[in-house]
C-alpha cells in the first residue's frame, strides 16, 4: 500500500473535509437544479396571492414571537421578487445575490409560520443553506464566464465541509424516515400504507392501472411485505451512500426510489431536490479519468461528442489516441482496481493506483459516470450483464 | 477565526439533527425529524361556539360578521366537520386546530356573545379508534 492510499486517520479526514480545496462542480450543477425547484416550491403561496390572501390573513401559528414580519403588500413584492433570484440563482448571474435572497425569502417564509413546514420545504432550506455558504457561482455560471472573459477566472475549487454537512443531512433524511418506520409496529406490518391505499382506491380505479393492480395493492398481504421492503429500501440508500464502494448501487436505487414516490405520493418538491442533491455524493474532483479516444473514426467522434455534452461533472480528460476508446481511472475512482469483470478487456494500470479499460469496458465504463445515463445505465454493471454489454459495444466499435 | 466558525457551525448542526430526531415522539408535528408519512390517520371535528348564556352554536354559521372558513384557512381546518386524511398525523392536526380555536377566541373583536370555543375532535389512527378529544379555547373577555 503506498502512502497515497494509505486509510486517513479520523483526525485528518476532519481536517481534509474543513481544509482540503475540492471541486465545486457538484455544487455548480446542484445550484443550476435548484433555481427552478425554489420556484416550484412557491406556487402555494403564489396561488394564494393571486386569490389576494397571504399567510397572516387568518389563523397563522408563529414560529417566534419576536420573528418579523411584514404588512401584506411588502409580503408579496417580496415573494414575487423571489421568481428573479431563482433564474439568477440558475444561471449563476450575481450569484452571490441570488443566492443570498433565495436562501433569505425561502427560510424567513419557512419560519413565518409553523403550517408552512413541510419536510420537502425543510430540506430545500438545507439545500439553500449549503449552496450558500460555498462559492457555488464560480463554476457552470454566467458570473464564471464573465471573469474568464475579463482574464481572472474564479477559483473552482474550496473547501467542501458544507457539502459534507448536506451528506450528512442526507443521510439523516433516509435514516430519520426509514428508521422511525422500522421502529413503528404499524408500519412494519403493511396497515399505514395498506389504508392509505384504501382510502384513495377510487383514484387508482380511475386511473389507467389495471383492475388485477388495483386488488392486488388493496390487499393487506401484499403491503405486509411492501412495507419491510420499503423501510430497507430507505435504510439500505442511508449505509450505501455512505459508503464508497456501495454508493453508485444506492444512488441508483434512490433515484429510481424517489421517481415512484414523486409520482405515487403527494410529495409536493421533496422528489426533484433529492435527485438533485444525489450530486454531492459524487467525488469532488475533476479530470480523474483519462479518456484516450481516436477521434478521426466516426465512432471515436461520436463517442467523443457525447462524452463533452454530459460530462456535466468534468470527471474526463479526453485525450487523442489511436485504436480502441482507452480509459485509465486514477486513485479511488475505480470501484475495485484490476477486479472488472471483462478481463479481456481490461488491464492492471501502470502505477500501482491506476486501472485501465479497453474497448467497450472503457465506453460502458465511462457512460457509467454520465450522471444524465447513470439512472439508466446502472443497471448494466452488474456482473452478468456488463459482460453482454460490453461484448455487444466491442462488437459495435471492432465493426 | 473563519476555521474555527465552520467547525463550530458543522458540528452544532450535526448535533441539533441528532437532538430533532430524539425529540421526534413528543412533538406532535415531528419538526426537523425527517418522519413523513408515519401514520395513516383521519380527523374530523365538530366545533361549536359556546355564548356567555350557556348556547351552543356550531361554527358552520356566521356570527358577528365573521366565517370560520375565512378566518381559519390552513392545513384543512376551515372546514373541520367530515372525515379527512390528517396529512401530518393526527396529533398535529389536533395541534393546530388548538392553536385555531385560541387564535379565533382572541381576534374576534367584534363577538360580543361568544364566552369560548370548543371542539369535539375525532380521529382514528392506522385503522384503529374512532378516539374522541375535547379541545376548548381560551375564555374571552366579554365586554
Amino acid at each position: 500500500m503506498t502512502t497515497a492510499n494509505r486509510p486517513l486517520g479520523l483526525r485528518a479526514r476532519l481536517d481534509a473535509i474543513f481544509d482540503e480545496p475540492r471541486s465545486l462542480r457538484a455544487l455548480g450543477l446542484l445550484r443550476i437544479f435548484v433555481g427552478p425547484i425554489v420556484l416550484l416550491h412557491l406556487v402555494p403561496f403564489l396561488e394564494d396571492m393571486a386569490a389576494g390572501h397571504y399567510y397572516a390573513d387568518g389563523f397563522y401559528s408563529p414560529w417566534f414571537a419576536w420573528f418579523p414580519e411584514v404588512p401584506k403588500n411588502l409580503y408579496f413584492a417580496l415573494l414575487v421578487a423571489t421568481l428573479p433570484a431563482a433564474l439568477l440563482l440558475t444561471a449563476g448571474l450575481f450569484t452571490r445575490f441570488a443566492k443570498v435572497y433565495c436562501w433569505g425569502f425561502v427560510t424567513w417564509n419557512y419560519f413565518l409560520c409553523q403550517t408552512h413546514f413541510h419536510n420537502n420545504r425543510t430540506f430545500l432550506l438545507v439545500v439553500l443553506t449549503t449552496l450558500l455558504l460555498t462559492p457555488c457561482g464560480n463554476v457552470l455560471s454566467l458570473d464564471a464566464w464573465r471573469a474568464r472573459r475579463r482574464g481572472a477566472p474564479l477559483p473552482e475549487v474550496a473547501p467542501l465541509w458544507a457539502m459534507y454537512l448536506l451528506r450528512f443531512e442526507a443521510l439523516a433524511v433516509y435514516l430519520g424516515s426509514g428508521g422511525s418506520k422500522l421502529f413503528e409496529p404499524d408500519w412494519r406490518a403493511g396497515i399505514v400504507t395498506w389504508d392509505r391505499v384504501l382510502r384513495y382506491r377510487h383514484l387508482l380505479e380511475e386511473s389507467i392501472a389495471p383492475t388485477w393492480f388495483v386488488e392486488l395493492l388493496s390487499e393487506q398481504s401484499f403491503h405486509a411485505a411492501f412495507a419491510k421492503i420499503a423501510i430497507a429500501t430507505e435504510i439500505f440508500i442511508a449505509l450505501g451512500l455512505a459508503f464508497r464502494r456501495t454508493r453508485y448501487t444506492a444512488a441508483f436505487v434512490a433515484f429510481w426510489f424517489h421517481v415512484v414516490i414523486g409520482v405515487a405520493l403527494a410529495v409536493q418538491v421533496f422528489s426533484y431536490l433529492a435527485v438533485a442533491a444525489l450530486l454531492i455524493w459524487a467525488t469532488p474532483t475533476v479530470r480523474d479519468r483519462t479518456l484516450a479516444i481516436d477521434e478521426r473514426t466516426p465512432q471515436g467522434k461520436r463517442l467523443a461528442r457525447r462524452i463533452r455534452r454530459l460530462d456535466w461533472l468534468a470527471r474526463f480528460e479526453l485525450v487523442p489516441d489511436e485504436g480502441p476508446p482507452r480509459l485509465t481511472e486514477r486513485d479511488g475512482s475505480a470501484a475495485s482496481a484490476g477486479s472488472t469483470a471483462d478481463g479481456s478487456a481490461t488491464s492492471a494500470g501502470s502505477a500501482a493506483d491506476e486501472t485501465v479499460h479497453v474497448g467497450g469496458a472503457a465506453v460502458a465504463r465511462a457512460y457509467l459516470r454520465l450522471p444524465l445515463l447513470f439512472p439508466f445505465v446502472a443497471p448494466f454493471a452488474l456482473p452478468g450483464l456488463r459482460r453482454l454489454v460490453v461484448a455487444r459495444l466491442d462488437r459495435r466499435w471492432r465493426s | 477565526m473563519r476555521r474555527l466558525l465552520s467547525r463550530a457551525f458543522f458540528f452544532v448542526v450535526v448535533a441539533l439533527q441528532v437532538y430533532f430526531i430524539a425529540r421526534a415522539p413528543q412533538d406532535p408535528h415531528k419538526h426537523f425529524a425527517w418522519r413523513p408519512f408515519n401514520e395513516s390517520d383521519t380527523w374530523s371535528a365538530d366545533i361549536d361556539r359556546i355564548t356567555r348564556d350557556g348556547r351552543r352554536i356550531p361554527i358552520e354559521e356566521p356570527w358577528s360578521g365573521y366565517v370560520w372558513g375565512e378566518l381559519v384557512r390552513q392545513r384543512g381546518l376551515g372546514v373541520p366537520r367530515g372525515w379527512r386524511h390528517a396529512s401530518s398525523g393526527a396529533k398535529s392536526t389536533q395541534a393546530f386546530l388548538q392553536e385555531a380555536l385560541d387564535w379565533v377566541a382572541t381576534h374576534t373583536p367584534e363577538d360580543r356573545e361568544s364566552l369560548y370555543y370548543e371542539a369535539q375532535f375525532h380521529f382514528t389512527r392506522n385503522r384503529r379508534g374512532p378516539y374522541t378529544v375535547v379541545l376548548r379555547s381560551v375564555e374571552r373577555e366579554v365586554p
